[in-house]
Parts: structure tokens; C-alpha cells; sequence
């Protein structure tokens, strides 16, 4: 069996770059923001099965055009179905958010022409949204510096159609269309702009992300194109604009600041700041589109969709349903008795784990185990051994019943810490082996040999084939050495002995063979 | 009757249809498309020996809006020359599996249901049967009410959304019903004006087009403007208790604000006529009036193109349909040069009157005004009718007479001259024809156009309207009428 090394892994990059980047936009001196106001315009994909006026699936990344029905295509003659699921998740949205439910809400058609826009019209809501009103709540620790807390005001919340893809070929005039995308049910959620700083409308973000995936609602991810942000700006109460598209925590941040430069440049040199769309490429901001307000988009609300109507029943029962939500999780997890760090709570709580440790947790505390040991082995040896997206599986395979068998195991020194990661790669290797842990330790022989004799020639064995280090480490020049020698007796040992043992059992044998180094290690 | 007498006589009024087909269509150029006559005897002889009942083995042509996977369906505009559906409508699947009729042949129409007269066609016009001189078969199903009335076939499907069903059957003579709005289901009906269109049916006599509407009308979950199944239960009940109360005498309204002046006196004597024999057969007659009514016909102009410039923005040529050389000309509107040659006159027309009427300046007065008009129309007609509307509250009707059907003409006039038609001056003078029909396609209410034989050999269109869900009365009424 092989050692296993913790990889960088998918998730922790999402949250390691989005602490870097707080972390810059920290240093460099928030309080030169002055003046800035900024909102922004979220749409976030609904993690539904099937689209959101038709039964094609939704997907990401399959085929072109495999995932299209007549209604996606616009075809003569076609009509929407609603989606009854995506109107559940936006009012567990709207719920989270704290906002009013509209028991009456429609559908409108936005017409624009545009290859990615079957029917010359996008359905949206725009007259009467199913939901308005709400706030986020911001603290420190959701990564602002400059107050201690800030509502950020949700101004709306609308059910809408997602467009298909435009695909451009490098030096070519054609341009190819997706429809797979086509009418994936979306969230649009705009903020009022009580955001001050870049650092601020990151951290609504990114607070946001966490929210949504934690209720089901959104997976919230911008590598799948699940959540885009569009950005509103403007300084010293002048015309706001707009910057469009931003597919990063690092865009949102850098673009407002080079924005907010661009602003103060024009205005330093007695010009206006005009109402313009801009987008942002990664280093510059550059106008886009003049004179927002020239767009002409025909609203009419869709003749053949019935407005929306809620009961009460169903928004109570969306209400009192509510799980925990995260603020809520995070305090519990970093108050006693479990005193986990900032970084691991939420750390546990992106991954959608919380769940599983207070379920592993509760087991040892019953077992009388002391110590952060679900804590520790969940967050700093599992997540690191498993693949992404893995670890959705943990709850289901390595069950807490399981995994707490582990701990347990290795506290007993029944077996190594090695050897557990190894069964648990196992378990998720092998989903349809039901077995409980202590049957799969001793069918592949996993128990910690505690036979000496054993681990006596294995260690000699080793020392014997890397005879030319032995000198190293006896003489003193390069005493680390030792961990090699460690490292090649757990490999021939298979991870069976702990690395404790080994290492006396090592040093005993070096001690023994070479007076010199027993007399430096007294 | 064995079953070697009924397929006797489905295969000699099939030979008769495609006989009238072979020899008339030429000229009357009522089908666009035609099914090979061969095909059409093998398969009545195969449904005639499956099924004796109602209408198998009858033959029907479907106006070219109503998708079929075998034929393209264009709706006679090159926007949609060639396109065949992947899907068929709900309709034909009925028609087809359950009533096992028998198509014969595509019927030519007013592009994209757009028209009073079929004119505007990528076919030319139909020529109307009744006539030796060229005269409009009306629109926008003119060639299915010229099909019917030139004997192509026992039945037509047609689709209504302002007066296209039943005034080409006021003008060709034949029987043209529009059902309430949502019994009968649009999935697969091209769309023009979604909360106006509806399926209708034309044929010769009643009797048809009853057996015919009891096929088609039932609950569509793929179409979500469909009756629920609950309510079509509902209307049975009110129309089976209804029945047995009335005892086939009835109280009949005449609208006041349906005498127009434009109204030529072929048909107010007709009208006239119709009423006295009517009275004489027991029946009550009052005057009523629905003041709203005076507005109908813009608001129908501000709304049906309206929702028209939404449902045509998708024809674009990028997934279907035709598309020209070129995107867009220098500095010019993506689409523009496909839109502009795809579509015809008409269309276009309404079109830019649609947009014009949704863009942010007009919007408030016009569009959002006229869905309020509508909404006090659909109020005036419940307050005129002695039945409640399924789906409102009762309302209060205590100051006037109310009445279980209105009697009113279909048409101002008798089927014009195509050569005074095609030399209009202005389009205009087309949209007032529709001015009897509306009222009772914006209150989505069901009407039917019944032929009216008068003394001096004309034939007129007189109209039945009856409150939402008493079809089968409605029915009931026109056969009534239609054998006094």
C-alpha cells in the first residue's frame, strides 16, 4: 500500500485564495476607498436536475446540444412547463436572506436578439419578483476589516432562464452555440450599494457562496460558471457603473479598485463619470458599452405563465424547515466544547461536513475519548487523502461509526494512523463492502504488529541496505537522516508498526552497532 | 349497419372529397399540400374496419399552423418554408390515435395567422367556393373554411385568435367554432397571440364539429394555459343541470354596440330575420349592452400584435427556417436581413406596431391600458350573461336583463371582391372587419360563426357567444338555429 501525501485540494484553493486575497486587500490601505460605493448583481445556477420550463437536464460541461428540449430551442410551437423544484430553492434563498416573499409573483419576458437567446426573449422576473427586502449580515470574521459588522441590503430576488454559450473559434468568423445551458434555472440577487470597499463586496461573496451550498441551493462555484457577479460602482455619489462578468473572488477585488482609480482619474481631470458597462480582463478595466439606459428590452409579463402564487403555508414551512445556518454553525464550532480555530470551522463547514464531525464527535464524547481528534483527522488527514468532490461521500461510506472505529483503533495502537487513511481510502474504493471497520483491519492482516522480531529485522534490514547513510547519521553530520531510514522501515513494514516504535527500535539497533551514537544521544 | 356498408360509405365520401380536391383545389387553392389519394383511400379502408364509430375514417384538413412530423408546417411564410416539426401537436395525436381521422391535405392561411382575408400568403389567397367571381374566403383560416365548403373533406382545424375561424366561415358558408379559451390545447399550434389563440374547428354542419370538439378538447399537461381536469368536471355538471332547466327555450341577448354602421344591409337583414324566427319559436329576446365593447378593437390591436412581435422574435434562421446570405448588412440589426425577407408585409407590420406598443414610452398607455379594457370587457360580458363565469365571483346584475346567449352578426359584410381588397389604401380598412370577432376572442369566451341562407340566395354568418364554459350549449343553440 502506498503512503499517501496531502495534495492542494479543489476546495481549500477556493478558500485559501479568497483568504490570500482579503488578506492583500487589507494591507493595501482600505481607507483609501473613500467615497466608493459599491453593490453587486449575483446570478447563481439552481442545483436542480432539470431546467427550469422544461424537463431536459441540466448539466455542466457535457456534450454540446445533448441536453436540449423543444422548448430550450424555441421551436414553433413549444410552451414552458415551471419547474416547481427551482421555485423551492429560490424561497429557501429568499428565506436565508431574510427577505419578503411576495405570495404573488410573475414571470415577464426580457427581448433582446442574441444567438444564446432562442426565443429573442429571456424569462425573468421583472415587474413583481417572487422575493425583495433582505440583508446579509457581514462580521470580521467573514473577512471585513473596517467595521465590525455590515448589512449588506438584498434589494431583489428573481427566478430567471440562463442563456446558452457562445464558443469562438480562434481565427475563424463562426461562432458555435451550447443550448445545453439554455433555461438552467437561475437566481438573480441584487444588493443595495452599502459596500465600501472591495474587500467588502468580496466577503459578501464569498459569504454568499457558503450560504447557498450549504442550503442545496447553488453549488455557488465560479469554475462552473454557477455563480457570476456583476459589479456596480460609483464614487462620491456620481452615475454608478456597471463592471459585467467577473469570474473571481481576485476579479471582484481588483477590478473595484482599478475602477474606483479610473473614476477618481476622470474626475480629477474635470470630466463627468458617465453611466457605462465595463468589463474587466484580468489586469484592465476598459468601457464596454455606452449609455446604459439605451437598452430597450420590451418587458411584456409572459402570457402563458399563471402568476406564481405561494400559500402561506408553504413560506412558514420553508421558514421552520431552515437547517442551521452557517454564522450559526460557525459560532457553535468555535465555542466550547469544541473550540475549533476560525479556519476549521469553516473549513468543515465548505465542505459540508458539520454534520459528520458532530456525529463522530458525539461518538468519541460517549466513548470517552478526550481531544480534537474528529476534528483533527476529518480536516487535517481525510480531506487531504481525498480526491474532489470526494468527499461528498464521506458521510455515507466512511460513516461516523467507522471513522470514530478508526480513531479509537489508533488510540488503542491496534493500528497506525497510516493504516487507517489506507482503510478509508479503501472504503471509498470499495462502496459496496458494507463491513464494519474491524472485520476489514483483520481481514487484510492490518493490525499494528506489535511482534518485535519483526520490526527488529525489518530495521536491520534497512540499515544494512543504506549502509552509506548509517554514517551519517551515527557521526552526527546529518542526524534527519534518520527519518529516511523511518521512512523505508514503515514502507517494507507496510505502515503495521507505529513510527514511535520504529524509530526506537532504529535507534536501539544504531546504539547497539556503533558506541559512538549511543553516546551522543545520551 | 355492417361493416362492409360503413366502409362502403367512408370510401365513397373519401373518393368524393379527393375528387373535389383534384378538380377544384387548382383554382380555389384552399390546400397547400395534399396527401396522395392512393394513401388516403388504403388508410380510411384500414381505420373503417377498426372502428365504426364517429368520426373514423373521416377525412380533415389542418390549417398549416398546427405542427405534424411528416409535412413541414410553414404557416405559409418563407420565414418557415421547408421546417418539419420534431414534435406534433396535441390535436393531431388526438385526432389521429383516438378519433383515427384521416389528414388529406394542409390548408392555406394568412401568414402566421395574420390577416382577415388569407391574402397574405407565401401561397397566394384562396378563392372563395361560393363565388364564380374572385372573392376573399376570409382569414386567417381561409383555405380551411374553403376546404370544408368546397367539400375536400368532412372537417377542418383552424385556429381563432381574433375572428380567424369564424369569419372565413361567415364568408365561405360553413360552420366555424371557436372554443373558451384553454379546452382545447395550443402544444404545437405555431403561436401568434398566446392568450388569444385557440384551436377551432370548421365543418358543415354542428353535429361535426361537436364530434370533433369532444375529441379535442380535453386536459394537456404539456400546454400550461390547459383547463385543469377539475374544472372541465365542473362545467359538465353546470352544463347537464343547465340543460334540464332551460328545456331548449332560451333567453337571447342582442349587443347593442354590434350595430355598426359599417354593418351592410345583407347582414342586419339577415340578423333581423334570424331574430324573428327565433321569437317565434318561443325563445326571448332582449336588448343588452357591454359599453366596453366600443373599445375592442384597438385594444385587440394593441395586444394580439403585442404579443405577436414577443412569439415571432425566435425566427431568426440560426436554429431553423430560413436565413439570409448575410447576418446583418454593414452597421445594420443582427437578423435584420433574414427577418426582412422572411417575413411578409403583414407581419412586419405587426410586428413594429407590436414593439412600438411594449417600448418603455408607450408601454403604460398603451399596453398596460388595454389589458385593463380587456379585463372590463370580460366584466361586461358577465354582466350581460344569466350564468356566472366558472372562475370569477358572482358579480352583481341587478340592473339589466341577463341572458344565456348573444345572437350578432360575424362580419360587416358578405365576402368582398379580392380586386377591392388588393386596392385598399390602407391596412386599416382590414382591421375593422374583425370588430364583431374580438369581443369574444379577448374574453376568451366561446363563439361560433353558423351560415345563415337568406331569401335573395346570400348567405350570412350569424354568431353565437355563450359565457365561459357553456360550450356544449353554445353547440346546442347552433343547431337549434340552424334548423329553423
Amino acid at each position: 500500500m502506498r503512503i499517501y501525501v496531502r495534495p492542494r485540494l479543489f476546495g481549500t484553493r477556493n478558500l485559501g485564495v479568497f483568504r490570500d486575497a482579503i488578506r492583500w486587500a487589507s494591507a493595501t490601505a482600505e481607507n483609501s476607498y473613500d467615497g466608493l460605493k459599491c453593490g453587486v448583481e449575483i446570478h447563481l445556477q439552481l442545483d436542480t436536475k432539470t431546467k427550469l420550463f422544461s424537463n431536459s437536464r441540466t448539466s455542466f460541461q457535457a456534450t454540446p446540444n445533448e441536453h436540449v428540449s423543444y422548448f430550450d430551442l424555441a421551436l414553433p410551437g413549444s410552451q414552458p412547463i415551471l419547474n416547481k423544484h427551482a421555485v423551492l430553492l429560490a424561497l429557501k434563498a429568499a428565506t436565508a436572506l431574510n427577505c419578503k416573499i411576495h405570495r404573488r409573483s410573475m414571470f415577464d419576458r426580457k427581448h433582446y436578439f442574441y444567438a444564446d437567446q432562442p426565443a429573442g426573449y429571456q424569462i425573468t422576473q421583472y415587474y413583481h419578483a417572487i422575493a425583495s427586502d433582505g440583508i446579509l449580515w457581514l462580521q470580521r470574521r467573514d473577512g471585513i476589516s473596517s467595521r465590525d459588522k455590515l448589512g449588506v441590503r438584498i434589494t431583489q430576488l428573481q427566478i430567471e432562464q440562463d442563456t446558452g454559450k457562445s464558443v469562438y473559434e480562434i481565427d475563424s468568423d463562426k461562432s458555435y452555440i451550447d443550448f445545453n445551458r439554455t433555461n438552467h434555472p437561475l437566481i438573480e440577487i441584487v444588493t443595495a450599494p452599502d459596500m465600501k470597499t472591495p474587500q467588502e463586496a468580496a466577503a459578501f461573496v464569498h459569504k454568499l457562496q457558503i450560504l447557498m451550498k450549504h442550503l442545496g441551493v447553488s453549488t455557488g462555484e465560479f469554475q462552473s460558471g454557477a455563480i457570476r457577479v456583476d459589479v456596480n460602482v460609483s464614487t462620491n455619489g456620481g452615475k454608478r457603473c456597471e463592471i459585467k462578468n467577473l469570474a473571481s473572488i481576485n476579479d471582484i477585488i481588483y477590478s473595484i479598485r482599478a475602477e474606483y482609480n479610473r473614476q477618481l482619474n476622470q474626475v480629477s481631470q474635470g470630466r463627468t463619470i458617465e453611466s457605462v458597462t465595463l468589463g474587466w480582463d484580468g489586469h484592465n478595466i476598459s468601457v464596454q458599452r455606452e449609455k446604459e439606459g439605451s437598452l430597450e428590452y420590451r418587458y411584456i409579463p409572459d402570457p402563458e405563465l399563471p402568476p406564481l402564487l405561494l400559500s402561506e403555508d408553504i413560506i412558514r414551512k420553508t421558514r421552520d424547515n431552515q437547517p442551521k445556518l452557517p454564522d450559526e454553525l460557525i459560532d457553535e464550532l468555535t465555542a466550547a466544547p469544541h473550540g475549533l480555530n476560525l479556519a476549521n470551522a469553516q473549513t468543515l463547514l465548505s465542505y459540508g461536513l458539520v454534520d459528520y464531525y458532530y456525529a463522530s464527535y458525539k461518538i468519541l464524547e460517549e466513548a470517552e475519548i478526550k481531544g480534537k481528534n474528529a476534528a483533527n483527522w476529518i480536516i487535517n488527514d481525510i480531506l487531504g487523502i481525498v480526491s474532489a468532490g470526494e468527499e461528498k461521500l464521506l458521510p455515507s461510506i466512511v460513516t461516523p461509526s467507522r471513522l470514530t472505529d478508526l480513531i479509537i483503533a489508533q488510540k488503542q495502537k491496534t493500528i497506525t494512523k497510516i493504516i487507517a487513511m489506507n482503510v478509508i481510502k479503501y472504503f471509498l474504493q470499495n462502496q459496496a463492502d458494507h463491513r464494519v471497520t474491524a472485520e476489514v483491519i483483520d481481514q487484510y492482516q492490518l493490525t499494528a504488529m506489535a511482534d518485535g522480531n519483526i520490526l527488529e529485522t525489518i530495521c536491520s534490514n534497512v540499515l544494512e541496505e543504506h549502509s552509506d547513510l548509517v554514517e551519517l547519521v551515527v557521526s552526527g553530520k546529518k542526524p534527519s537522516a534518520i527519518k529516511f531510514f523511518l521512512g523505508m522501515v514503515m514502507k517494507n513494514g507496510m505502515g503495521r508498526f507505529n513510527p514511535q516504535d520504529s524509530e526506537a527500535t532504529l535507534k536501539r539497533i544504531l546504539m547497539a552497532q556503533h558506541p559512538e551514537y549511543a553516546n551522543s544521544q545520551k | 349497419m355492417s361493416m362492409f356498408q360503413h366502409v362502403d360509405i367512408l370510401l365513397k365520401e373519401a373518393k368524393t372529397c379527393l375528387s373535389n380536391i383534384a378538380s377544384l383545389n387548382h383554382r380555389l387553392n384552399a390546400l397547400i399540400s395534399v396527401r396522395p389519394p392512393e394513401s388516403v383511400l388504403t388508410r380510411v379502408s384500414e381505420v373503417a374496419t377498426e372502428s365504426q364509430s364517429g368520426l373514423a375514417g373521416k377525412l380533415f384538413a389542418l390549417k398549416d399552423n398546427f405542427c405534424t412530423i411528416d409535412q413541414p408546417t410553414t404557416c405559409a411564410s418563407k420565414m418557415l418554408q421547408g421546417y418539419v416539426s420534431p414534435f406534433e401537436a396535441t390535436v393531431m395525436t388526438r385526432l389521429y390515435k383516438i378519433a383515427h381521422a384521416i389528414d388529406v391535405g394542409r390548408a392555406n392561411m394568412d401568414e402566421f395567422a395574420m390577416g382577415t382575408d388569407n391574402i397574405f400568403s407565401l401561397y397566394g389567397p384562396p378563392l372563395n367556393p361560393l363565388y364564380s367571381t374572385p372573392r376573399s374566403a376570409g382569414g386567417s383560416s381561409g383555405g380551411s373554411a374553403c376546404a370544408v365548403a368546397a367539400g375536400m373533406c368532412h372537417f377542418a382545424l383552424g385556429t381563432d385568435t381574433g375572428g380567424s375561424v369564424r369569419l372565413p366561415a361567415a364568408y365561405c358558408g360553413v360552420v366555424g367554432f371557436k372554443p373558451s379559451y384553454g379546452l382545447v390545447s395550443r402544444h404545437g399550434v405555431v403561436a401568434f397571440a398566446q392568450s388569444l389563440d385557440t384551436v377551432g374547428v370548421l365543418a358543415r354542419d354542428v353535429q361535426t364539429v361537436r364530434e370533433v370538439f369532444n375529441v379535442i378538447s380535453a386536459y394537456d399537461p404539456l400546454d400550461p394555459t390547459s383547463v385543469s381536469n377539475e374544472l372541465r368536471r365542473q362545467l359538465q355538471t353546470n352544463t347537464a343541470r343547465r340543460r334540464q332547466a332551460s328545456k331548449g327555450k332560451y333567453k337571447l341577448g342582442i349587443p347593442l354596440e354590434f350595430i355598426v354602421d359599417s354593418c351592410s344591409p345583407d347582414i342586419t337583414n339577415a340578423w333581423a330575420a334570424v331574430l324573428k324566427k327565433l321569437r317565434a319559436q318561443g325563445h326571448e329576446l332582449y336588448a343588452v349592452s357591454m359599453p366596453s365593447i366600443k373599445s375592442a378593437l384597438p385594444t385587440y390591436y394593441i395586444l394580439g400584435p403585442s404579443e405577436a412581435a414577443s412569439n415571432l422574435s425566435r425566427y431568426d434562421g440560426v436554429r431553423y427556417g430560413y436565413r439570409a446570405n448575410v447576418d446583418r448588412v454593414a452597421n445594420g440589426v443582427l437578423y435584420g436581413v433574414t427577418r426582412s425577407e422572411g417575413f411578409g408585409s403583414e407581419v412586419r407590420r405587426r410586428i413594429l406596431l407590436g414593439n412600438y406598443n411594449l417600448s418603455s414610452g408607450a408601454f403604460n398607455n398603451h399596453y398596460i391600458q388595454a389589458q385593463k379594457v380587456r379585463r372590463k370587457l370580460q366584466l361586461n360580458f358577465d354582466g350581460v350573461f344569466s350564468v356566472d363565469h366558472p372562475l370569477e365571483k358572482p358579480i352583481d346584475r341587478d340592473d339589466q336583463p341577463t341572458v344565456d346567449f348573444l345572437v350578432a352578426p360575424c362580419s360587416t359584410g358578405t365576402a368582398p371582391l379580392l380586386s377591392d381588397i388588393l386596392s385598399q389604401k390602407s391596412p386599416l380598412d382590414s382591421y375593422v372587419n374583425d370588430v364583431l370577432t374580438v369581443p369574444a376572442s379577448l374574453a376568451g369566451i366561446p363563439a361560433i360563426s353558423i351560415p345563415w341562407h337568406t331569401d335573395d340566395g346570400k348567405v350570412v354568418g350569424i354568431q353565437v357567444m355563450g359565457q365561459y364554459g357553456d360550450d356544449d350549449r353554445v353547440l346546442d343553440v347552433s343547431e337549434m338555429i340552424m334548423s329553423l
